[in-house]
């Protein structure tokens, strides 16, 4: 915990991500005037905005305090003193996990609270549950991606993380139509089914239809992807400690 | 906690501008981790055969260390010289085991280098550490204490002894983006003391110090051995090695050229020195003429007298020009000449094997016959 701790203390003090907090926070807070846009829908739009905020400026965050963390500890060398330490490799990667996704998680937060704050104005003291059902998912959608960009972070440089992360984010986005696409030939075929196998289905943490039409939320909504973003992470961070291990410095 | 031994002199935080070395009241804590078994043996360090290759471009390897055998004993400063890219470093993170050897074996304290019993009893100094920015000195002293398995009162105790010793006690609360180089290193120094290690690796410990500042880490060095500590140091400022290393190795281009004691590396020349004041302008004269170089620095008289010269004789001549002597006696080598000396001899070598091989349209390992034949003339076998 104490590099988790170091991390976390590093990445909240950075000056991007405050930039991107602020953002989120006058786009939330923002939705208030905007809902003008769309009469008769000012409740969806305020909904719609608010939680997408909370999950793009999030996912931002999350790859640019992702994407640095690990490399520019190589870089600078201070890795060298921590692994001089009694300190495991494993415990190096599981640290830095840790510490990213406190940041990460704690800006989310803010941008929820502030949305919430919002919603509940419009809604004049009304508050809907699903509402916090969704922040848990997109806590969980956050983690499993911060797991892919450290993971991808133990073996190449800041801007390949960078670039790639990018990449998951919408392959991951776009997970259904990367299934249902009609292959044209065999290759193509295997190659979405690839796609669609390996890269995270970012979709499955969507609860935003339900919520916005009024909808029930079956359990399995949210246990499925709580067990699959939970599963995801862990074999995302077993590998990070495999090639993690092997990597010279 | 335990007394720290008498061996650590007394000096003040200065209030100027350079802080001076501090003695401890205390030793360093065992890390909280519990007694560790002591290796039965003397040697702490031991490489064999350590070689390290790096694959570059097109299937190409370059070796940064070839078969490097070494032993370092308990209690000693021992130093790897040599300029750079000679493989210290290499060295150092292989012992760390932050690299892989190609072939060989490492052990520190009896333990292979990844190993956390060692790393536990392992305490290093960087070159030109970077740490946390965010934190300032006192939080990156605490921050590697808590790796060490420090907490609560004794990590802080432990933290202000070592702020204190590194004569940062009163700059303890400036965070590192502010901190110069000088006091960077001070704290670098501090964090690899923290879990009170037997086994002390530095890599260029005065890198980026004022004169003031290298002159009280090399005290400190002494001061660490002289607890009982044992210390390996990398530097390829000779001089500065020279004063306070027990045993050394010299490195040059992956390969060892000289190893063994200090006093055994260092050869007496033939050469006399003899250095003398109030000399006569008459009797100067006299002595440069003996000597192969003579000249008056300070008011001071230095001659090297010529070999064919007798030397008692310049010895008449300072009396009888009425003068003072201050210094007189065979010369010793410096380490710098003991360094050129072997990389020339190693260079020669080479060239004497390249053009065998051309001869006999075969190939030779100019790496080992390098090494052999010079550390054989280092006065130590491997």
């Amino acid at each position: 915990m104490t590099i988790g701790y170091a991390t976390f203390g590093e990445a909240i003090r950075r000056r991007i991500l405050v930039i991107f907090l602020l953002f989120a926070i006058v786009s939330i807070v923002g939705s208030q005037i905007f809902k003008a846009f769309s009469p008769g829908e000012e409740e969806k739009f305020v909904v719609d905005l608010g939680l997408n905020s909370i999950k793009w400026f999030s996912i931002l965050i999350a790859i640019l305090l992702g994407a640095v963390m690990i490399p520019q500890e190589i870089e600078r060398k201070t890795l060298h003193t921590v692994l001089a330490k009694p300190v495991g490799r494993g415990q190096f990667i599981l640290g830095k996990f840790v510490g990213t996704c406190l940041a990460v998680l704690f800006n989310a937060s803010l941008m929820a609270i502030a949305f919430f704050v919002v919603y509940a104005i419009q809604q004049k003291g009304g508050f809907d549950v699903s509402l916090l059902y969704q922040f848990a998912l997109t806590c969980m959608e956050l983690i499993l991606f911060i797991s892919i960009v450290v993971f991808l972070s133990t073996f190449s440089s800041t801007v390949f993380v960078l670039v790639v992360s990018f990449c998951v984010v919408v392959l991951g986005s776009t997970a259904t139509f990367w299934k249902n696409i009609p292959a044209e030939n065999e290759i193509s075929g295997l190659l979405f089914l690839g796609v669609s196998a390996l890269a995270p289905n970012f979709e499955i943490f969507d609860l935003s239809r339900p919520i916005l039409t009024g909808a029930a939320i079956a359990p399995d909504m949210i246990t499925y992807p709580l067990v699959y973003g939970f599963m995801y992470t862990s074999i995302m961070l077993l590998l990070s400690f495999v090639i993690f291990n092997e990597r010279q410095f | 906690m335990r007394v720290y031994p008498e061996v650590i002199g007394v000096a003040s935080e200065s209030s100027g501008g350079t802080d001076t070395l501090e003695r401890p009241d205390t030793l360093p804590q065992d890390g909280g981790q519990g007694p560790v078994p002591v290796v039965g043996t003397d040697t702490v360090i031991e490489c064999r055969g350590l070689t390290k290759r790096y694959r570059v471009a097109l299937g190409y390897e370059i070796e940064a260390l070839s078969s490097l055998d070494l032993q370092v004993k308990r209690g000693e400063i021992f130093a790897i010289v040599g300029p750079n890219g000679s493989g210290k470093t290499t060295t150092l993170k292989l012992l760390l085991g932050l690299i892989f050897p190609s072939e060989g074996d490492a052990f520190i304290l009896g333990e292979p280098p990844r190993s956390r019993r060692a790393k536990r009893r392992i305490g290093f100094v960087p070159e030109g550490p970077f740490f946390y920015q965010h934190m300032n000195g006192e939080e990156v002293v605490r921050f590697y204490g808590r790796l060490c398995g420090l907490r609560g009162r004794d990590l802080r105790a432990r933290t202000d002894e070592l702020l204190k010793l590194v004569g940062m006690s009163k700059r303890r609360d400036v965070v590192m983006s502010q901190c110069s180089k000088g006091m960077v290193q001070r704290i670098g120094l501090a964090s690899a003391l923290v879990n009170d290690p037997d086994v002390v690796l530095m890599d260029e410990p005065t890198s980026g110090l004022d004169p003031i500042g290298a002159h009280e880490i090399k005290e400190l060095t002494v001061r660490l051995r002289d607890a009982g500590k044992t210390v390996l140091l990398c530097s390829h400022l000779l001089e500065q090695v020279e004063e306070v290393c027990d045993r050394i190795a010299i490195l040059h281009r992956g390969s060892r050229l000289a190893y063994g004691p200090i006093d055994e590396i260092l050869q007496i020349t033939d050469q006399t020195e003899l250095v003398a004041i109030n000399v006569s302008e008459d009797a100067a004269r006299q002595l440069a003429a003996m000597s192969s170089e003579s000249h008056t620095r300070a008011g001071e008289l230095h001659c090297m007298i010529k070999e064919d010269a007798d030397p008692f004789q310049a010895l008449d001549v300072v009396r009888q020009g009425g003068g003072e002597l201050l210094r007189f006696g065979r010369v010793r080598e410096s380490l710098e000449d003991a360094f050129i000396r072997a990389v020339t001899a190693s260079a020669r070598e080479d060239a004497a094997i390249s053009t065998d091989a051309a001869d006999t349209g075969g190939t030779a390992d100019m790496t080992g016959g390098s090494d052999e034949a010079t550390a054989e003339e280092g006065g130590e076998e491997a």
